[in-house]
């Protein structure tokens, strides 16, 4: 079993703890489960939710068929749920406070019209972790969807539409059901002549913890847009040019929500971005550049913190990844502290003080304060392909 | 300035529907404002207005589309080119030039008052000219002059770059050639937005024309009496109709339900020269149908004489008219319901397998079968001459008839059940060992040529071939799909059924 051991519970259903076997697989865990102990003495103070159970899904799509592998976290265990199938998976997101995950798919035709759908799921407890509550539909042409988000307040969803050239928005209910009507903007037109490389693409979304306003990435137009939604539409606050492209990777909030770090597309580096209010107008936000960093390797997976102004980071460093914690500085990004593991890392989430890392095959677990492995388990699921991994509490609404 | 209708405007709910009262879906789906435009500048201001704003604009002429192209634009602006409607000839180049917003029966008397000619289109007298000439425009003289595009000589669009940027186009058969080709037969497809229609030359208007409508007794007819009937008329064009001297004789079989007696077939007819001084094609057409007992009735001179006659060999020089009142005449097409229509091309008479299916659906009491007529349509004619194919963006250009269905309702909580039974009617029509066997459900093989763009059918969509069923399986829809990703390529001009981007 590796560096996890696998017992069965009453109910039958896998547990997978990493401490109760020795880890062998890689070297630098071979402390984890001393870490471990210390650890979760340690961050019961300064986390003390940090047996708070919640949800962790992992995405993977290899042949335009997708999976979320959906487990159950509280402290170092991880429970594996379910496994559920989605065709042509692009992306997914999670609501701030109900237990409901929102699926974008990435098809050109939905329903013989041209045009993506959203599929949102009520997530439970049970070998069927996600139940298909509603598919709707994205605006007509709106297709080729990659990424959604969902506002703070919960009131709107967001949906790029790559192929589709265009921004989908949708406001939610009281239960997270999107309303049945797509808010569509096109963005025809939108690029400047004299930056034309090729026709706009809207490509990562991500909502700021502030307000109702998110930032979309374009890398095909190589910008970044402010977003607001409304139900009459969807503004533009504010555009901004990236200097180095703007990478596929999403980018991220810092908690504040006055700083976006996002991964750039034609260096190995990572730009901080700053949003202020617009000098011409008072409701206005402004977003622009602050500084770049070049990093030795392309960034691969990025990641705010929860509780600060900082982010993580991966890339690739030899035969493993190099893991970095970044804090800003002035208008600058500087890191703070690093560590190399040897898997190759490609997502994050975090959880109850905690990182959970997403390598091929496995998941890892890692303090924040000093970026050590907690533990490990391999995942038996098929990672191929994999996406990324998104927590979900579910302390406040168990169902 | 153009007129800026929002949804608070008092006329909004007014101007946002069209005909097809089943559009806009609900309110949440409708376009949030309409811009009423009267000159070509003021479209183009509307247009890129909506593409700064990035909203989804939608074109309506005279408001006559058959499916939710339109008035389903969540958000979007409808720009309404009812306004822009002006006819006529141009004494400086001796062009004609239609706008999109004129009426068929505006057109037609303009044509005819100024210059003595006709577009051969259809007979709705209130049918906008954007949508109709743009998607083919047929009517009762297409057997006698072609379809409309096929006249077009020149069109005026807006087009939208990859910058947003609105340019206007003057095009033809050398300036945007494609383009050209495009707008003459997929010009609703989503290139852009014509603003005019240009034609060199019109064919002359008939002097006078023969109207004739025969009723058959239904209740009476067997099933195998309703076979014959339509094998014979289907007989006609598909031999003696094929020969010139009978492209001035067209027709429509109109089939309904059995208990409501619609039952019958209109006809009008003028020889090649445009008068009627000779009748034998007419009465040898009517002859045919004798053993069917049809009473018939004639439309006079005057528009009100009517008269009816149950004997056998009407004297049909009684229902001569003038031909201006025969194409004015017909106000219908103006009132609002809710509405679904299908289409087919047939390239050959019936087989029985099909007659039998619509007697079987007519003599029942569906609900659709009670609110829906099925109209066979004379075709071909001039409308097959040779190379007009790929001149234009028609390609059914070998057929002898052409079926509409028209279904009729006004309770919304009925739709359902009408778009049900209608699509299962029209299934099991084109369902047997008479079609393709990789094709059931649809009009497609050697007996048939698909459907007709401007009766759009988002039925078809559930077939992946729908573009074939359209556009032919001779390369017209790739060619379309170049000439969008070149005229449109941030597809802005898009609806269910619009040339998808490659």
């Amino acid at each position: 079993m590796g560096a996890a051991s696998m017992t069965a519970e009453p109910q039958g259903r896998a547990v997978l703890s990493s401490l109760s076997a020795p880890v062998s697989r890689r070297a630098f865990l071979a402390g984890a489960a001393a870490v471990a102990v210390s650890g979760q003495i340690l961050s019961r103070t300064a986390y003390p939710e940090l047996y708070a159970p919640a949800f962790l899904h992992l995405a993977a799509c290899a042949a335009a068929k997708g999976h979320v592998h959906t487990y159950a976290i509280a402290g170092d265990r991880c429970e594996f749920f379910g496994s559920t199938s989605v065709d042509s998976f692009a992306a997914y997101a999670t609501h701030p406070t109900l237990p409901v995950l929102y699926v974008a798919r990435d098809c050109s035709q939905w329903e013989h019209l041209p045009r993506g759908v959203i599929e949102t799921y009520q997530v439970e407890r049970s070998a069927h972790p996600l139940r298909l509550v509603m598919q709707t539909p994205m605006a007509l042409s709106a297709t080729g969807p990659r990424a959604l988000a969902v506002s703070s307040c919960g009131r709107y969803l967001l949906v790029s539409a790559s192929t589709g050239r265009a921004w989908n928005a949708f406001v939610l209910d009281i239960v997270g059901i999107p309303a049945s009507v797509a808010i569509a903007r096109k963005e025809t037109g939108t690029v400047l002549e004299s930056q034309t490389i090729s026709l706009p693409a809207p490509h990562a979304v991500a909502f700021s913890p502030s307000g109702p306003y998110a930032v979309g990435t374009d890398p095909s137009s190589e910008r970044m847009t402010l977003l607001q939604p409304s139900p009459d539409g969807i503004t533009i606050l504010s555009r901004c040019h990236t200097p180095f492209g703007v990478a596929e990777l999403f980018p991220v909030w810092t908690r504040d929500g006055r700083y976006l770090v996002a991964a750039d597309a034609r260096a190995a580096s990572l730009s901080l971005y700053a949003i202020r209010s617009a000098l011409r107008d008072r409701d206005g936000l402004d977003i622009y550049v602050l500084s770049t960093v070049h990093t030795e390797t392309p960034i691969k997976a990025l990641l705010a913190h929860a509780t600060e102004a900082s982010v993580f980071t991966s890339r690739r460093e030899r035969e493993g990844s190099r893991l970095e914690f970044w804090r800003i500085r002035g208008d600058q990004l500087a890191v703070e502290r690093d560590t190399w593991i040897p898997d190759n890392v490609l997502a994050f989430a975090h959880h109850a003080g905690a990182l959970w890392l997403a390598s091929e095959d496995r998941l890892i677990r890692m303090r924040y304060q000093d970026l050590r492995a907690i533990s490990a388990m391999n995942v038996a699921q098929s990672l191929q392909g994999m996406r990324a991994i998104v927590t979900q509490s579910y302390e406040s609404n168990l169902i | 300035m153009d007129t800026l209708v929002d949804r608070k405007d008092p006329r909004y709910e007014a101007l946002v529907q069209g005909h097809n009262l089943r559009f806009p879906e609900s309110a949440a789906v409708a376009p949030a404002r309409i811009v009423i435009c009267a000159t070509s500048a003021q479209v183009k201001q509307a247009l890129q207005d909506a593409i700064h704003d990035g909203i989804r604009p939608t074109v309506r002429s005279g408001g006559h589309c058959y499916e939710n192209f339109t008035a389903n634009n969540p958000g979007g602006v409808l720009l309404d080119l009812s306004l822009l409607n002006a006819e006529g000839r141009d004494p400086a180049t001796g062009e004609y030039c239609v706008r999109p917003g004129a009426a068929l029966g505006d057109i037609y008397q303009a044509l005819y008052k100024q210059s003595g000619v006709t577009l051969p289109g259809g007979t709705c007298y209130s049918v906008g000219a954007g949508g109709h000439i743009s998607g083919g425009g047929y009517g009762v003289l297409s057997r006698l002059y072609g379809l409309t595009s096929d006249w077009v000589s020149a069109v005026d669009i807006l087009t939208v770059d990859s910058l947003g940027r609105v340019t206007e186009r003057h095009i033809d058969t050398k300036n945007d050639p494609d383009l050209f080709r495009a707008c003459r037969g997929a010009g609703a497809a989503g290139f852009g937005v014509i603003t005019a229609f240009y034609f060199q030359q019109l064919p002359l208007a008939p002097r006078e024309v023969i109207q004739v409508d025969l009723h058959f007794p239904w209740e009476s007819t067997s099933e195998e009496q309703f076979v014959s009937l339509l094998m014979t008329y289907g007989d006609y064009w598909a031999t003696r109709g094929s020969e010139p001297d009978t492209w001035g004789l067209f027709a429509i079989l109109d089939i309904g339900a059995r208990s409501n007696g619609r039952l019958g077939m209109y006809i009008q007819f003028c020889q090649p020269d445009g008068t009627v001084r000779d009748v034998s094609i007419l009465r040898e057409f009517l002859a045919r149908f004798d053993k069917f007992r049809p009473s018939s009735r004639l439309r006079g001179m005057d528009g009100r004489s009517a008269v009816k006659q149950t004997a056998q060999h009407p004297r049909v020089e009684l229902g001569r008219m003038c031909w201006l009142a025969a194409a004015t005449g017909d106000r219908s097409g103006s009132t609002q319901e809710r509405a679904k229509y299908k289409s087919a091309y047939m390239k050959r008479n019936f087989v029985p397998a099909e007659t039998q299916t619509i007697y079987r659906f007519y003599s029942g009491n569906s609900i659709a079968s009670l609110s829906s007529v099925v109209a066979v349509d004379s075709y071909g004619g001039a409308v097959n001459r040779r190379g007009l194919a790929e001149g234009t963006a028609i390609a059914q250009r070998a057929s002898i008839m052409k079926l509409q269905w028209q279904c009729y309702w006004t309770d919304p909580a009925m739709d359902a059940q009408h778009l049900r039974e209608l699509d299962a009617f029209y299934t099991e029509l084109y369902s047997g060992t008479h079609v393709d066997a990789d094709h059931q459900g649809t009009p497609w093989g050697d007996a048939y040529e698909g459907c007709y763009m401007n009766y759009p059918d988002a039925d078809m969509l559930r077939y992946a071939y729908w573009p074939e069923l359209y556009y032919g399986q001779s390369g017209l829809y790739p060619f379309l799909q170049k000439v969008k990703r070149t005229y449109d390529p941030n597809n802005v001009f898009h609806h269910a059924m619009s040339i998808r981007p490659l």
